[in-house]
């Protein structure tokens, strides 16, 4: 019914089963749930989660970012025939960060370096990660400020980050990432600061960094907006667990979890006006204490009984299409969707007749 | 059909400047609406367009240089009597946009949401105060125990719902909301704006919608206007504006909007609005003019002919 973009590539990064704890006051917060996820060569893959929902430190845990409180407690992530959960001294990382893996954060004021002009920020990666000195640098540097749509490079070089405005200013830290040449690049909420026009302008400047450097991207955010112009494949997260993944299209157009189901009904796009719009009720449960059955099962209206009992296991929908839901187990009774999913499933399937 | 409508607030060539006398920076550029009772209005921009200082100037944060803001048919920009800036106080209203920001952490709830009572009706009691901050709480979804808790126990949506209810204990008539839920998270925005547009039903208020999101305004505002540099370029009812832009920075807004469907956004096209498009001149000056009833827009002479035949 839906066509699959065919993601036929080898596996760059793979993560299995990976559980993340916090201490926290004595406390232990378990804030990754045994975690699978593998990202292909080349791909975007989209992390879309509320907040709290552990997306970020998934994806921090990748470069070993986490804070002092954080451990990885069991499972992998392979790359490049590495496990990185082995990395334990900050040496082992730096041969990671930046040059294989970097990072493009939120608010690109806290990300740049304010007494330091962008220029010498850009050299500092470009010398470090590639080992080029002087003009060979220098002249580095020029082109990737050119790359990423910065004018007048020469005279922008001495320039610091005050002199920018926010979207420019982003455009500073995606060079900053780029000039790594890295593989694999995650930009975490990197439009949320921003404007709509030039959130626009900074998704289209990061999809022709992927071309160019043939990266593989991994998106994190709350704004499905966002994730539906350019994420291959999506993933969405809950409660520190991945709970349904597929392509771009399966995701939207035929999404199977209840949480994606009220995750994409609540959007203001696709609210009727003078009407309320759907809401979520309650709030995610509390990682302090273990979570039984299905996490979002307290605040699904439909849950069925043995949500609250057992954990789901995934359930394949299509090859590239996977959800943890009871729903989809051949005993479960027939549960429609809410009214929104349905009108979407059927614009979806309409178009892709023409 | 809007003739008979009452008009709120009137706001006539208002210019807001900073800056000192000599370099002034024109934030606001004889802008010049109004709002009728019990709608919603849109003002929508980029930042830095000056959304923000029309909501402030309105509510007397900013002192204005030049131009009329009326509520409820007086003047109440630049000097105005003790009596009426009372009452102004307490009738218009203010949601920021960062809830956890704009609570002070260092009082408790109670205090927070009624510290506008002892500043404005001090004949109250203790008692009817309370009861007051109790009631209020309820009416914005939150529960009457959580009034001796302090800011940083609750989470972003309650922290803006604590904002809501600070701003409806003085049962005003008008709201400025200034991007009230952009700082929220997905599933959150949907519960505030639900809990904004029950209020509204229930007791009949007038909002301000300052937003830089698009989508969400269209959902919520009955009128929008677009904001760019200080100008307001493009005001209609929102579906209106939706069906037929006029304005090419208005265009480029709405191509920019972040749709949830894969396959409209393959398709869509980014439109970048450049002033220069307009070729002003000193004998071609833009106006601001009635396009079809209801929708106006910024336009010289030539540019308004064109706009007509696209209708």
């Amino acid at each position: 019914m839906i066509v699959i973009s065919g993601t036929e590539n080898a596996v760059i990064l793979s993560v299995q089963d990976l559980n993340i704890k916090f201490t926290l006051r004595g406390q232990v917060l378990h804030a990754i749930r045994g975690v699978s996820l593998d990202v292909y060569q080349g791909e975007s893959l989209a992390i879309v989660g509320e907040s709290g929902s552990g997306k970020s430190v998934f994806v921090k845990s990748f470069m070993g970012l986490l804070d002092g409180n954080g451990f990885i407690d069991g499972g992998h992530i392979l790359y490049n025939n590495m496990d990185l959960t082995q990395n334990r001294s900050n040496k082992d990382w730096l041969k990671i960060r930046g040059k294989e893996i970097a990072m493009v954060l939120q608010d690109p004021m806290t990300s740049l370096n304010p007494l330091k002009n962008i220029g010498s920020q850009i050299l500092e990666a470009v010398e470090l990660h590639r080992g080029l000195r002087g003009p060979a640098a220098y002249q580095a540097v020029l082109e990737v400020l050119r790359d990423v749509g910065i004018d007048e490079p020469e005279r922008r070089y001495k320039q610091y980050p005050h002199e920018f405005s926010g979207g420019m200013r982003q455009r500073v830290v995606i060079a900053i990432a780029v000039a790594c040449r890295p593989k694999i690049l995650i930009c975490d909420e990197p439009t949320t600061a921003l404007d709509v026009t030039i959130q626009a302008q900074i998704l289209e400047l990061i999809k022709a960094m992927q071309k160019k450097y043939a990266l593989t991207t991994i998106y994190i955010t709350h704004d499905l907006g966002v994730v539906a112009n350019v994420a291959d494949r999506i993933a969405v997260m809950y409660a520190g667990d991945i709970i349904e993944v597929g392509s771009c299209d399966e995701v939207f157009y035929d999404p199977r979890h209840p949480y994606t189901w009220a995750l994409l009904s609540s959007l203001p796009q696709l609210g009727v006006k003078g009407k309320a719009l759907y809401a979520i009720q309650g709030t995610p449960p509390n990682l302090f204490h273990e979570v039984r059955g299905d996490a979002f099962a307290p605040r699904n209206p439909q849950a069925l009984r043995i949500d609250f009992l057992e954990r789901p296991p995934f359930f394949q929908v299509s090859p590239t299409h996977k959800a943890r839901t009871w729903l989809l187990d051949p005993r479960a009774p027939k549960v429609e969707p809410p009214e929104h999913i349905r009108i979407l499933r059927e614009e979806g399937v309409n178009r892709f007749g023409n | 059909m809007a003739t008979e409508r009452k008009k709120l607030v009137e706001i006539q060539d208002l210019t807001v400047q900073f800056g000192s006398r000599r370099h002034p920076f024109t934030a606001v550029d004889k802008v010049s609406f109004h709002i009728f009772q019990g709608e919603t209005l849109g003002l929508v921009g980029e930042s830095g367009s000056g959304k923000t200082t029309i909501g402030r100037a309105i509510i007397r944060i900013h002192p204005t240089a030049g131009g009329r803001v009326l509520f409820d048919g007086r003047q109440i920009n630049g000097r105005i009597s003790r009596e009426l800036d009372r009452e102004v106080t307490r009738r218009i209203q203010m949601i920021f946009q960062d809830p956890m920001a704009s609570l002070n952490e260092r009082a408790k709830v109670d205090y927070i949401v009624s510290e506008g009572l002892y500043a404005n009706n001090s004949h109250l009691t203790a008692e009817e105060r309370r009861e007051k901050v109790a009631q209020t709480l309820l009416d914005v979804g939150l529960l009457p125990e959580f009034s001796s808790r302090f800011p940083h126990e609750f989470s972003g949506g309650q922290c803006q719902r604590i904002g809501i209810a600070r701003a409806i204990i003085m049962e005003p008539d008008f709201i400025i909301a200034d991007e009230p839920i952009s700082a929220l998270d997905v599933s959150i925005r949907a519960q505030v704006l639900n809990l904004l547009a029950d209020l509204q039903k229930a007791r009949g208020l007038t909002y301000l919608f300052v937003a830089h999101d698009l989508s969400v305004v269209r959902f919520i505002c009955d009128r929008i206007a677009v904001i760019h540099k200080g100008k307001i370029v493009e005001l209609a009812e929102s579906e209106q504006l939706f069906a037929h832009p006029f304005h090419p920075y208005t265009r480029a807004l709405l191509s920019a909007i972040p749709q949830p469907d894969p396959i409209a956004e393959r398709k869509k096209k980014l439109l970048v609005y450049d002033p220069a498009c307009h070729h002003y001149s000193p004998e071609n000056q833009p106006a601001w003019e009635e396009i079809y009833p209801g929708h106006f827009v910024l336009a010289s002479g030539d540019e308004l002919e064109t706009y007509k035949k696209q209708l």
